[in-house]
């Protein structure tokens, strides 16, 4: 498959976002206290990020009843949410170079 | 506040520096370090497995008892993945997506074999006790892989660029 092409996403250009769809690309779904305590933060502030993923089509959620009776949120990435994200660390790659590269 | 594109207003509009760019990308290496280490699994659920795929090969060189060891091995191994997925919070079933593809073959070669000859002992080819030894080595088998697997698996974490 041909990868994307670099290009910065508006909605990964916060830095959170990128975080939750750079873990969930590595694996197939992460449920949502492990991806709350990855990225150190909120719940609330968590299911904000989430809910804008969502809204853009980048992850998808479903919920799991655990042995407590209370449900659990299991998060996965979409393939429209994994092309976003690899084009724009692609993207990420190429301008980070102008920083690593010797000036002249 | 979201607004009506469904991107938070805190989004950032600028293009990121360098710097910016070298650091967000530092962040989801470090990222996928934490969550290699998170992948760590419990000391019981390899021997677990491995008895589970004793009963599923054994068993299957038994007609009579294959249906009961079929039942075992698929409430065992929806047993273990509930509780993996509970300590662990991660999934990840497409091995082959994040490494240790050599591992996930060598396996299947065994178990192949092991059934090959689970079913010479069911329909009477060789001697009813070689499904055991089938079952054993099955067992054995992913007791080396397992571990092994896991460890691919979380250094190809660590190693995605």
């Amino acid at each position: 498959m041909k990868p994307p092409a670099p290009a910065l996403d508006v909605v990964l250009l916060e830095p959170k976002r990128l975080q939750i769809c750079g873990a969930l690309g590595v694996v197939d779904e992460v449920e949502f206290a492990t991806l709350r305590d990855l990225l150190g933060v909120a719940d609330s502030v968590m299911s904000k990020h989430l809910k804008t993923l969502d809204e853009a089509g980048y992850v998808s959620t479903s919920k799991q009843k655990a042995d407590t009776g209370r449900p659990r949120t299991w998060i996965k990435l979409t393939s429209k949410g994994r092309s976003a994200f690899l084009g724009h660390v692609a993207e990420l790659r190429r301008l980070a170079q102008d920083v690593a590269a010797p000036t002249s | 506040m979201e607004n009506n594109s469904g991107v938070s207003s805190s989004t950032p509009s600028q293009e990121p520096s360098a710097a910016e760019a070298r650091r967000a990308l530092e962040a989801l290496a470090a990222d996928r370090r934490e969550l290699a280490d998170r992948m760590a699994t419990p000391t019981w659920y390899h021997p677990a497995l491995a008895a589970l795929v004793f009963i599923l090969v054994a068993g299957y060189g038994f007609e009579r008892l294959f249906l009961i060891a079929l039942v075992l091995y698929s409430a065992g191994l929806v047993a273990l993945v509930t509780a993996y997925r509970r300590i662990t919070g991660v999934w990840s079933a497409n091995l082959s997506r994040i490494g240790a593809r050599r591992y996930v073959a060598a396996f299947a070669v065994v178990l192949i074999v092991c059934l090959g000859l689970s079913n010479a002992a069911r329909s009477g080819a060789v001697p009813w006790w070689w499904a055991l030894v089938a079952g054993v080595v099955s067992g054995l088998s992913t007791l080396w892989v397992g571990p092994r697997l896991d460890a691919a698996v979380r250094s190809s974490l660590r190693e995605t660029k």
